[in-house]
């Protein structure tokens, strides 16, 4: 068993009996406000709690869910995330989770809303591009990256109150294309999970530090009508359902019965920043033709 | 049906936000958003406190350019739907 580390993501110090080698080490003789132990965690759920799928479990403040031949976790009162993962199992399998679903579990129990997708320093502000799995944010995050703006999250964006971006994990998860256009050998990356064709690429001096005000979001659809790029800015209450649509694991904030918290969040969100719809046509545009088209429109709300 | 002295309020345990002079309101227990315009916005303040539809109207008149009988019946028509979504009682 490894010792433990303090770790620095999602704005939180986290201790943690795991090794995270892919996030930051948090300074020496700060207070830890989340714990990661590995433990036992009943392969029957939680009593007095309720079902709310397959593999999940919640109760007020506390989620406990399964990935089955993995591991099962129990996540408590945004304090402490248990980790009972199967013998055998590869350590890197069981840390996606745990930095994934866990650490989203774990957030929505601190009242911080998570966005799925990315965010990307900009002037005076940051940009989250956020979408469905396979609409191309982590490779739009590496050609902003490739033209010299720091990335602040890939994967889940949390918001702090203010509605700034936390920084998250210093890493992009990409697929080899979007690996090939950084000119980097794919077998210098780690693999996110084995069978999974995507791979850890370290930000290094890429990764912001800070949290950043978030200034827009751009919520990617495939399949518009039109052959170019279009960009619209939502209005009022038309921000709702991107907004929930995009939230990490937004069934897991249901079953912690967090909606009027997120709705809240949302509404906040919907206040401070600018909230536009990109519009992608089906003749897939390339990154660079992507990113262009962002920061045009992020340059003209200046 | 058409009473505009029934005193209406909003129900209890309901989340709502504002978001650009619109209002979004949840049901939790129905797992259901409704949405409000820039009118029912201001209906949904007015009705913080019981009040009827006359004085809904009457508040309304302060501040928009409406007709009273259109008005009355425009309120008595969402106060309807708002009362289906298990947004408002009746008291």
């Amino acid at each position: 068993m490894s010792g433990e580390t303090c770790y620095r993501l999602f704005g939180l110090i986290v201790k943690s009996e795991l090794s995270l080698p892919e996030a930051l080490i948090a300074p020496a003789g700060v207070a830890a406000h989340v714990f990661v132990r590995r433990d036992e965690v009943d392969p029957g759920g939680i009593t007095g709690a309720r079902r709310r799928g397959p593999f999940v479990w919640a109760a007020a403040g506390v989620l406990w869910f399964s990935v089955p031949d993995v591991a099962r976790f129990l996540v408590r009162d945004g304090r402490e995330i248990i980790v009972d993962a199967r013998p055998g199992v590869d350590e890197d399998r069981v840390r996606a989770f745990l930095l994934g679903s866990a650490m989203g579990a774990l957030l929505a129990q601190r009242g911080t809303m998570v966005l799925h997708g990315n965010a990307i320093v900009d002037d005076d502000g940051c940009l989250a591009c956020v979408g469905p799995s396979g609409a191309g944010k982590s490779t739009l995050a590496a050609e902003f990256m490739r033209r010299g703006h720091q990335v602040l999250s890939d994967d889940l964006v949390p918001l702090d109150e203010e509605c700034r971006v936390l920084p998250g994990i210093p890493r992009l998860k990409l697929l080899p294309d979007a690996v090939a256009r950084l000119q980097v050998a794919a077998e210098e990356l780690r693999p996110i999970r084995p069978g999974l064709t995507k791979f850890d690429y370290p930000l290094g001096a890429a990764f912001a530090t800070q949290a950043i005000p978030l200034r827009v979001v751009y919520v990617l659809a495939r399949g518009g009508r039109d052959p170019g790029i279009t960009i619209t800015t939502l209005r009022g209450m038309e921000c709702l359902v991107p907004l929930r649509a995009n939230t990490y694991r937004v069934g897991f904030v249901d079953a912690l019965g967090l909606l009027p918290d997120h709705l809240d969040r949302c509404g906040r969100l919907a206040r401070q920043a600018q909230v536009k719809v990109v519009s992608l046509p089906s003749s897939l545009p390339t990154p660079a033709e992507v990113v262009d088209a962002l920061l045009a429109d992020a340059a003209g709300d200046n | 049906m058409r009473d505009p002295e029934a005193v209406y309020q909003r129900q209890a345990d309901l989340s709502w936000t504002e978001m650009d002079g619109e209002t979004v309101v949840l049901n939790v227990d129905a797992n259901d958003y409704f949405g409000l315009g820039g009118v029912g916005t201001r209906i949904w303040e007015l009705l913080a406190r019981p009040v009827t539809a006359g004085q809904i109207c009457a508040g309304l008149a302060a501040e928009y350019d409406v007709d009273a009988d259109a008005c009355l019946d425009d309120v008595l028509g969402f106060l309807a739907q708002l009362l289906a979504s298990g947004m408002i009682r009746q008291r």
